[in-house]
């Protein structure tokens, strides 16, 4: 396959959303944006490393978002399920598409190869820390990636994890 | 077990004690009061009988319960589509369980509309 990642449009449609959802303020609220797109939102147990999944039925966007993981990882999840809506929907009208660990970067991830994950993951991460958010919040302070404190507390106020405020600080 | 296969199977009992007991379907029929095509159509599964027409059934086809014809619980499991990946049977029940009950909630809200 030789597919290659569109992350400037998974990027562009994030955007799009949030001004169609009129959010100025962060944290953003991620669950009010999927109802608004016309999805249910299922919160349940799932077994281990499955962060979450998104079908369409009948017309019907479902995202399912495993309830066991820490909220913050639940608001990526989410985001990140809303991105395969926006972005992929033909692909999940006639499959259910589970997500395993979706945050999760190494080797033995498929987020980091296969293009429609990098692609959500790109959705989720603008939706949740747009980049002229994250600047307003920094006010032109620059942090180090290294500071663990600093950027914990810059996660907090978007309500991200750590992790996932790391990677978007680094590709700022 | 979806609906769908809850009538298949309950059509599947009835053609076979009726069968069984060498009845036609239009015997079954008259006992039950109802038409020939009915009965025809409830062992192909595609006739929902009321719960009056199955204890009535049970009796027309000399059983002792209805738990003949029926199993002793029931609860809806939506036939899932495909899934995208490979999962083990723990994780694939949990997604089993979040999807059904979010179909399940699809189907009451729609009936509230």
């Amino acid at each position: 396959m030789t597919i290659n990642a569109n992350i400037a449009g998974a990027r562009a449609a994030a955007r799009e959303l949030l001004k169609k959802n009129g959010i100025r303020t962060f944290p953003v609220n991620v669950e009010k944006i999927a109802k608004s797109e016309g999805a249910r939102i299922e919160y349940a147990p799932l077994d281990g490393e499955l962060s979450g999944l998104a079908h369409v039925r009948e017309g019907v966007p479902i995202i399912g978002v495993n309830m066991l993981h820490a909220p913050s990882r639940q608001r990526f999840t989410l985001a990140h399920e809303l991105g395969h809506i926006c972005l992929h929907r033909e692909q999940i009208e006639s499959t259910v598409h589970v997500d395993r660990g979706s945050l999760r970067r190494d080797t033995v991830s498929s987020a980091g190869i296969d293009p429609t994950e990098m692609e959500a993951n790109a959705f989720a991460a603008e939706l949740l820390m747009p980049a002229d958010f994250v600047e307003a919040a920094l006010n032109g302070k620059v942090i180090d990636l290294e500071d663990d404190q600093a950027v914990a507390a810059l996660a907090k106020r978007f309500k991200v994890s750590d992790a996932a405020m790391r990677f978007r600080l680094d590709s700022l | 077990m979806s609906e769908k296969a809850l009538y298949r199977h309950l059509g599947r009992a009835v053609a076979a004690r009726r069968n069984e007991l060498t009845l036609s379907q239009d015997q079954v029929a008259a006992k039950l009061g109802l038409s020939r095509a009915s009965i025809a159509n409830l062992e192909n599964g595609r006739q929902r009988i009321m719960v009056h027409q199955l204890f009535r059934l049970v009796d027309a086809l000399n059983l002792k319960s209805i738990l003949d014809l029926v199993p002793p619980i029931w609860t809806f499991e939506a036939e899932l589509p495909e899934i995208n990946i490979q999962l083990n049977a723990k994780e694939h029940s949990t997604v089993h369980r979040m999807l059904a009950s979010a179909f399940v909630d699809d189907r009451r809200r729609k009936r509230s509309v």
